[in-house]
């Protein structure tokens, strides 16, 4: 007797804690597949990403070395009278900052040392120009991932919070479904669900009479104040 | 003093130019940000269901033992023979 009460009373309880209400298992699996294929969203965004700042990347490329690069040489040999060195008419003294006419004896050594400084020079400034315009678009790329990456680890949080959250409301229902079953009620939570929706349903049906009649009590009054 | 440097320096206004041309486009890549909820809040929302969730797990946890704890009674009534 004692026992058939303690069973009632778990029984009890569980009706109370969970009113009814049902989580399926399809429910939690949805949520942890939701955030899956929330991941390959995010991935595929990233590649889109990249993909849209490669072809920036390209045509800005393109117009860099047409307006900068091209102008840039062409005037550099001049200024750096890129004929003369080879000719061996002037080679560049480091020391006094400007081109002066070779050592003989050492026209060899100094054309060298003039081709290397030169060659150094035009590397060290077209590289410096290029990096220097590039980097904005680098800059812009990181900065959307930064805040696409930021985006979807929100979503992610957010959807973790969910599917723990449905998984331990599952958990609940798992653990007082033992209870029932022991208690030889494990169909009531379903009944308990069917009743109450043909019980919503019965309202949803009666709701709508008493509207309609209302309606029509109303068109009555109106038609009766006409005559 | 470098050998090429009026050159260096024309360069370096031309690119100015371009720079700008450039910046104006990688301005338009801006609109792509995803626009999100307020992080603040967010996390408040995402703080009240983990604990939310924490009492879920409590409760299951409860009446998982309060069945064993039945069970365990029924044994120990059946070995002492208090019921059939």
């Amino acid at each position: 007797m004692k026992l058939t009460r303690l069973w009632m009373t778990i029984f009890s309880i569980s009706l109370l804690l969970t009113a009814c209400s049902s989580v399926p298992k399809e429910a939690v699996d949805l949520s942890y597949q939701i955030g899956n294929d929330t991941e390959s969203l995010h991935q595929s965004y990233r590649k889109l990403i990249r993909l849209h700042f490669d072809t920036v990347r390209q045509i800005y490329e393109a117009q860099w070395t047409e307006k900068i690069l091209t102008p840039y040489v062409k005037s550099y040999v001049e200024e750096t009278r890129l004929a003369d060195i080879v000719a061996g008419k002037i080679v560049w003294d480091a020391r006094q900052e400007k081109f002066v006419s070779p050592t003989p004896g050492r026209e060899a050594i100094q054309f060298m040392d003039t081709m290397q400084a030169w060659s150094k020079e035009f590397s060290e400034t077209t590289q410096g120009l290029k990096k220097d315009f590039m980097s904005s678009v680098d800059k812009a790329e990181a900065d959307l991932i930064d805040s696409v990456d930021e985006a979807f680890a929100q979503v992610a949080r957010g959807n973790v919070a969910i599917s723990a959250h449905l998984a331990s409301l599952r958990h609940v229902q798992d653990s007082e479904d033992g209870v029932l079953d022991k208690a030889g009620m494990k169909d009531i939570r379903q009944n308990i669900a069917n009743g109450l929706a043909k019980a919503s349903e019965d309202a949803a049906n009666f709701t709508g009479r008493v509207e309609s009649t209302t309606e029509k009590i109303e068109e009555a009054k109106k038609k009766l104040k006409l005559k | 003093m470098a050998m090429g440097s009026k050159s260096k320096k024309a360069a370096e206004e031309n690119q100015q130019a371009l720079l700008a041309q450039l910046n104006d486009f990688l301005a338009k890549a801006k609109e792509l940000k995803p626009t999100i909820s307020d992080k603040v809040a967010f996390d408040l929302l995402v703080k009240v269901v983990g604990e939310s969730t924490q009492k879920n797990e409590n409760l299951a946890q409860l009446v998982s033992r309060l069945s064993s704890a039945g069970k365990s009674v029924k044994n120990l009534a059946t070995t002492l023979g208090l019921i059939p």
